[in-house]
């Protein structure tokens, strides 16, 4: 079982990195687009498409990895004031549920992107892509964070 | 179901799960999906996806990424550094003047950062031990600082700026250049108070003297490189927001490049900073999106627009009430999550009020910031706290509450005077 949870965190260290390079992409795209626009008089049709994609490789590319460090915001004054006998179950409750939100999420996620490759769905664009390809990575970054926290549950439980 | 109930149920069920220490984008998707079954059923779920894909596809929250990564260049690259020395060294041998360097530091701060907290933690770990060290009043350094990091939120560039400006669908050039004229009044109104309450222990001590007055401009020049880039683009109309925010990168690169601190290894570590900080922000963002279709799915949006008319407050009273709830929720709820729930409602009373949306969403963004640092649950009081774990809970408190006055006071003037808000937006027109 601990080589599926390596090669679980590899993969989201991995898209995490990814993510690192769609931001830098994303920089260079807007520079780029002010240079032409403004220097050369010759803006560009696709840079801004190409920065969207950019964005949702960002999130939810980067969201296993933020799982996996527990990253995310919470208000956890309660929690903390509560004892350990009922504030580590609750915790672990909370990790559960997160779990299965972000599974059913990802869950209907993927039954959407099944529909728009099925439909042949296109993005609404001057350049358009295959809608499902953005519709898979959301999907795939709420799967693998459901995975992350209910590791977290299972670890909280040890 | 009316929508009341609905609209109490659904606050309350992510009320509950917030308290309980649920994630905060967990607890938006939990009320969506629940939402989507209960008012549409599964043929919802599309509509689910498509939120989420809207969001994850929005031009102008990539801006929240490279504000943060602006931030984080100058940040970690330790060009903060020399600014800080720079303006230390230009204020000169003024009594308090450690107080007075905290503010002009902040504001300069705020023009380079949009983040409270992150200004808070650094000042909380390079000006107060020094200010401590000198003998300076515990509390009044502690409230200088805090209304210092508050106006990063306030003052071109804004993370709140852009998100309100998405969400509630108002020019988000124009809400960033709103900013600018009350992060300065505040600056001023705080300058004052501090001068004012000011005691016999705040002496002066030896300046740094490092340097010469001229060489401290010179080395704070970069930076207008920076708030050129961001602030001149926009105003110039030659970037949008989002171009004016990857410039803003570009400058910060430059400046690191002239100071010699630009370095690879930097460079990587911020942009992991800066991805790191976006999942988290930009994942409620796009949980909580649905939320505001939901409402008027459920007939909200034109139940709580005729309910308001109906109960005749007049526009000033309901702005009011308006302003009053976020005061006192963001006292103990993130201001994150309250902003995503109160857009949706609060946008279709705004346009039923005829308020100005600029005017209206600026005084809401500074209350929002108000609430960040409010006792008892501010994240900027807890991003004071962690950068400087000898302060008391009892001490940061207590030099929180006359901060609030002031930004209260502020708002008083700007509800009285709007033109200061509306006045740099206009040109942009």
């Amino acid at each position: 079982m601990n080589a599926v949870w390596r090669a679980h965190d590899a993969t989201s260290q991995a898209l995490f990195a990814l993510a690192g390079v769609a931001l830098i992409t994303a920089t260079g795209l807007y520079l780029f687009e002010v240079t032409a626009r403004y220097i050369f008089n010759a803006p560009t049709t696709w840079s801004n498409e190409a920065v969207q994609y950019c964005l949702a490789i960002i999130v939810f590319g980067a969201l296993p990895e933020a799982t996996r460090g527990l990253a995310h915001v919470a208000i956890d004054i309660v929690p903390t004031s509560l004892p350990p006998r009922i504030a580590g179950p609750l915790m672990r409750f909370n990790a559960a549920l997160a779990s299965v939100a972000c599974g059913a999420s990802a869950w209907i996620a993927t039954r959407e992107a099944l529909r728009q490759f099925d439909r042949g769905l296109m993005t609404n664009a001057a350049h358009p892509i295959p809608r499902w390809w953005i519709t898979a990575i959301i999907a795939f970054g709420l799967a693998s964070a459901a995975l992350h926290f209910l590791r977290h549950a299972a670890d909280r439980a040890r | 179901m009316s929508w009341p109930i609905l609209l109490g149920l659904a606050v309350g069920l992510l009320l509950v799960l917030l308290f309980l220490g649920v994630r905060v984008f967990v607890g938006f998707l939990i009320l969506n999906l629940i939402g989507v079954l209960v008012l549409i059923g599964p043929r919802g779920f599309g509509l689910f996806t498509n939120s989420l894909f809207e969001t994850a596809t929005s031009p102008s929250l990539m801006t929240v990424a490279l504000f943060v990564l602006m931030g984080e260049v100058l940040f970690r690259s330790g060009s903060v550094d020399i600014l800080f020395d720079s303006v230390d060294r230009l204020i000169g041998g003024l009594r308090g003047r450690l107080y007075v360097v905290t503010i002009g530091l902040s504001t300069v701060f705020g023009a380079l950062s949009g983040s409270a907290v992150a200004v808070a933690a650094m000042l909380g770990r390079s000006v107060l031990p020094m200010m401590e060290e000198r003998g300076y009043s515990r509390r009044l350094s502690a409230g200088t600082i805090l209304a210092g990091a508050s106006l990063a939120p306030i003052i071109p560039p804004s993370l709140v700026a852009i998100l309100v400006g998405s969400l509630a669908d108002v020019s988000i050039a124009g809400l960033l250049i709103a900013g600018l004229v009350p992060g300065l009044l505040i600056a001023g109104i705080t300058l004052a108070y501090v001068l004012l309450r000011m005691g016999r222990a705040d002496v002066e001590r030896p300046a740094n003297t490092t340097g010469t007055a001229r060489r401290a401009a010179l080395r704070l020049s970069p930076f207008l490189l920076v708030i050129f880039s961001v602030m001149g683009m926009i105003i110039l109309g030659i970037a949008t927001p989002s171009e004016s925010a990857a410039t803003g990168v570009l400058g910060a690169l430059i400046v690191a490049a002239i100071f010699g601190k630009l370095r690879l290894g930097m460079v990587m570590e911020a942009v992991s900073g800066a991805v790191r900080t976006t999942v988290v922000i930009l994942i409620i963002v796009a949980s909580a999106k649905l939320f505001s279709q939901l409402l008027s799915f459920a007939g909200a949006t034109r139940g709580l627009v005729s309910m308001v008319s109906d109960l005749g407050l007049g526009p000033e009273l309901t702005f009011l009430v308006m302003m009053a709830i976020p005061f006192i929720l963001c006292m103990f709820i993130d201001w994150l999550a309250f902003m995503l729930l109160a857009i949706p409602i609060y946008q279709p009373i705004v346009t039923a009020m005829d308020y100005d949306p600029i005017w209206f969403w600026t005084l809401f963004m500074i209350n929002l910031t108000v609430g960040s640092m409010t006792p008892p649950f501010g994240y900027t009081l807890f991003a004071l706290k962690g950068a400087n774990p000898s302060l008391s809970t009892g001490d940061i408190f207590a030099a929180a509450w006359p901060v609030v006055g002031i930004f209260l006071s502020a708002m008083a003037v700007l509800w009285a005077a709007p033109w200061l808000v509306t006045i740099l937006p206009g040109l942009l027109r």
